[in-house]
């Protein structure tokens, strides 16, 4: 249905090794710009995995290996002599659990930006306060700015990792199942936020709702054991699936 | 049930009678006198000035040396060092070390510090003592206050674009400062408390000066009481004056004790 | 500026690397020292005469003694006899707070017990001599009360905060289902107790027990105040005893650096290391075990 959009992301036969234990076998997908594209897969697929490579999260674990290559505007973003945190600073990142730090509304938001070098009070201000506003929080917190982040919901503190998240502008927005912890209501509202902000982002989402995908994503990718089994538009993954594989997961015969 | 009351109880009243032994007749002593005067007239009279000075000296250099490489090296394995078998070698040894006898740092301290240094009995030379026997203990419970930083809070300052050091710096090490300094309070308050590593590095049973740098022999409240207790000419006779002693001595490391209660109770009700 | 992030985070890598190396250089240092002094008092000394010496006199004219026997018998007599003591009052107040106290009752008795932890040993020493000794003397009639039963009794005391806290600890983490299954079935709380939950939290127990010995026997001050500190072989509780620890203290500050003697003591040091290690790493098997199990 969005033939036109350019490819954001670019993943070319990435394989993923923990140890001996091969985790992604050779996975290739594009990411197209302002889209929503979802992740699904049964628990163990490697579909938070693949997520986790795009933001560089497994440089941590001594234990991993990456081969094969993923493109940022037609750059890699795996080549060693990159830096890691500029890379990170352009593909945000929001949480299964939500994660605020325990400081206050106002430093949680403001983090990104002052690590990245912006110290000028009246900036901040002005940052944190579009961030909130854009991740639709802005009208409840307003007047709590300085209270601790730990004080508020499950679903406003996800919303307030999604403003954290996007008030240092990235380019790509990586959500690894945000609702997971969360009820209907706060759910309902992410999802809004969500089809929101994919007219300035690129979206990866990975979920293990099959409905949510089907709400919010434009693109699917059906994930199994390690590998990209279909990749298309979420209208032809759930209508259409043409590998056999596909066709039990979305009408619910494993999973 | 009554047989563990009883237990209980025993338990209580001998703790109890202790500190109350040592509460009541040691106020007895106590004056400003005391306090701020050195011992005079072969330590029969006069206060314990130079003992006080002494161990809050020998306790801020054991404070220097200890807390930040306690601290750093408990960064270093929990922040930085992978899991392999050789940091799980290095925690083993700290976990070990944390039990040695003190004597045994007293041993170290004359081999290493007074003689193979040649730093003499000195401030500085029974401070790195009691460092060495305190810097497990800071190492072990810093590791555990970063242990209970939640990793999420990393990924969460990483995926924002902050170097290692910024995750540590702005996140980590803020949410994990009280359990650091609450394992600091305790460890400190142990080597204020402790004799057996100074006993040959630096203390002196009597001077008539307050130490003015750090190579100067000194004296401190618990070798202080031990001659008093023990190795005075006159024992009886001074017995108040050591009770004195001893009241100050609990009295210093049960301060350090109850702050360190205090704040650990204060931090864990912020966080729930 | 972002350079400048860039080389911070690289010199913080470096630093806490040093630092972190640095502190075990120094600490396995401890170690390697002991062992290397300890050995150089066997250019002069038979090892046999060492480990299987019954007589420790260093100030033997002529031909001093130096048979580490009768220091281990003393520091073995007054930690099993502070174990024999510290161990069932231990166990029953960590039994007790674990599982009967009231709320109140126990925000009472827990702080008492970890501020004692805190009293240092030498304040313990004094209350043996001000007020333990003379009230053992009293009570079996002796002319003193400085002797192995005054050593043991305060150790007891010195151990008993640890074991009661890593006790409670082990009494606490056995799953409330185990009791509820055991009260589902008609048992009493004291059957339950017996039955139930101490033997689930035994190796915790074992290991708060061994974290208390290896407390008792590293004890310095309190066993040099309290003993009487005569270096004969001992017969009893009611001789006086002198200790590895006390031994060291004792002895230390009198010794010529580089005399046979200086270096016999830190081959005592090197014995009580390896025992308080060995101790350290039989508690830590079994906690581990402990833990495995929960």
């Amino acid at each position: 249905m969005k033939e036109t959009t350019q490819s954001k992301l670019e993943i070319r036969n990435l394989h993923l090794h923990f140890g001996k234990k091969e985790i992604l076998k050779g996975i290739s997908l594009h990411v197209p710009d302002k889209a929503i594209t979802a992740l699904i897969g049964p628990s163990g697929c490697g579909k938070s995995t693949l997520l986790r490579s795009l933001n560089r999260l497994h440089d941590l674990n001594p234990d991993a290996r990456l081969k094969g290559n993923i493109l940022l505007d037609g750059k890699s973003i795996l080549e060693k002599k990159k830096d890691v945190t500029d890379i990170r600073r352009r593909i945000g990142m929001v949480f299964q659990k939500p994660n605020p730090f325990p400081k206050t509304i106002f430093e949680n938001v403001a983090y990104g930006l002052k690590i990245n070098g912006l110290h000028h009070t009246e900036r901040l201000r002005e940052r944190v306060e579009h961030a909130l506003r854009e991740s639709f929080l802005w009208e409840e917190v307003h007047d709590q700015l300085d209270e601790p982040a730990l004080e508020l919901s499950g679903g406003q503190q996800q919303r307030l990792c999604i403003a954290r998240a996007i008030a240092v502008e990235p380019e790509v927005l990586l959500m690894d199942e945000p609702c997971s912890a969360l009820d209907p209501i706060s759910t309902d509202k992410i999802e809004h936020l969500m089809l929101r902000l994919r007219e300035r982002f690129c979206i990866v989402i990975v979920t293990h709702n099959m409905q949510q995908a089907q709400r919010v994503a434009d693109f699917t990718a059906f994930m199994y054991l390690g590998n990209l089994i279909e990749h298309g538009t979420t209208a032809e993954i759930f209508e259409n699936p043409q590998q056999e594989l596909t066709k039990n997961y979305v009408s619910g015969n494993f999973g | 049930m009554r047989l563990l009351m009883l237990c209980t109880l025993i338990v209580l009243v001998l703790f109890g009678f202790i500190f109350w032994d040592i509460f009541t007749k040691g106020a007895g002593a106590l004056s400003w006198e005391f306090l701020l005067t050195s011992p005079r007239k072969g330590m029969t009279a006069g206060g314990i000035l130079p003992a006080v000075v002494g161990t809050v000296y020998v306790t801020l250099i054991t404070a220097v040396f200890a807390v930040p490489f306690g601290v750093a090296t408990a960064i270093y394995l929990n922040e930085y060092a992978h899991d392999t078998s050789g940091t799980r070698l290095i925690r083993a040894a700290i976990r070990n070390l944390a039990g040695v006898p003190s004597i045994v740092y007293g041993l170290f301290g004359v081999a290493i510090f007074v003689q193979g240094f040649g730093l003499g009995a000195s401030l500085l030379a029974s401070g790195l003592t009691l460092g060495l026997l305190t810097l497990p203990y800071i190492v072990a419970t810093g590791e555990e206050a970063l242990r209970n930083v939640p990793g999420s809070h990393r990924e969460g300052a990483l995926a924002l674009g902050a170097t290692h050091w910024q995750s540590i710096h702005s996140v980590v090490l803020p949410e994990a400062m009280p359990g650091i300094v609450v394992g600091a309070l305790l460890g400190l308050s142990r080597a204020a408390g402790e004799t057996a590593p100074i006993l040959f590095t630096g203390v002196a049973f009597y001077l008539r000066y307050l130490p003015t740098s750090v190579w100067d022999e000194f004296m401190a409240l618990p070798y202080h009481l031990f001659i008093m207790s023990t190795q005075h000419h006159a024992i009886q006779e001074v017995r108040p004056l050591a009770y004195g002693t001893a009241l100050i001595l609990l009295g210093f490391v049960l301060l350090l004790n109850l702050s360190a209660f205090f704040l650990r109770a204060r931090y864990r009700k912020n966080f729930r | 500026m972002k350079i400048t992030a860039q080389q911070t985070d690289r010199l913080a890598a470096i630093v806490f690397k040093t630092a972190g190396w640095l502190s075990v250089v120094v600490l396995l240092s401890i170690f390697s020292m002991l062992l290397f002094n300890g050995a150089k008092a066997f250019r002069t000394i038979s090892p046999v005469d060492f480990f299987f010496g019954l007589n420790w006199n260093p100030a033997a004219y002529g031909q001093p003694k130096f048979g580490i026997l009768s220091l281990i018998f003393s520091t073995l007599l007054v930690t099993l006899g502070a174990m024999l003591i510290a161990v069932p009052l231990g166990i029953g107040t960590a039994a007790y707070m674990a599982v009967f106290a009231p709320r109140r009752v126990y925000r009472l008795i827990k702080p008492v017990i970890e501020l004692f932890a805190g009293v240092p040993s030498v304040a313990v020493g004094f209350a043996g001599i001000t007020v333990v000794a003379p009230a053992i003397a009293w009570v079996f009639g002796l002319n003193n009360g400085l002797n192995a039963l005054n050593g043991a009794f305060l150790l007891a005391l010195m151990s008993l905060p640890t074991i009661i806290i890593v006790a409670e600890e082990a009494i606490r983490a056995v799953p409330p289902t185990f009791q509820e299954a055991s009260y589902a079935l008609g048992a009493t709380p004291q059957k339950t107790l017996w039955h139930v939950t101490l033997p689930a939290a035994m190796s915790g127990i074992l290991a708060a027990v061994m974290l208390g010995m290896g407390r008792a026997l590293g004890e310095t001050m309190t066993v040099l105040m309290a003993t009487g500190n005569a270096s004969a072989f001992p017969g009893g509780f009611f001789d006086s005893v002198r200790t590895m620890t006390a031994t060291i203290a004792i002895e230390l500050g009198e010794t010529a650096q580089g005399t046979a003697h200086y270096y016999v003591l830190f081959a005592v040091g090197a014995v009580l290391f390896g025992i308080s290690l060995t101790i350290n790493i039989i508690s830590e098997k079994i906690a581990r075990r402990f833990r495995y199990k929960i």
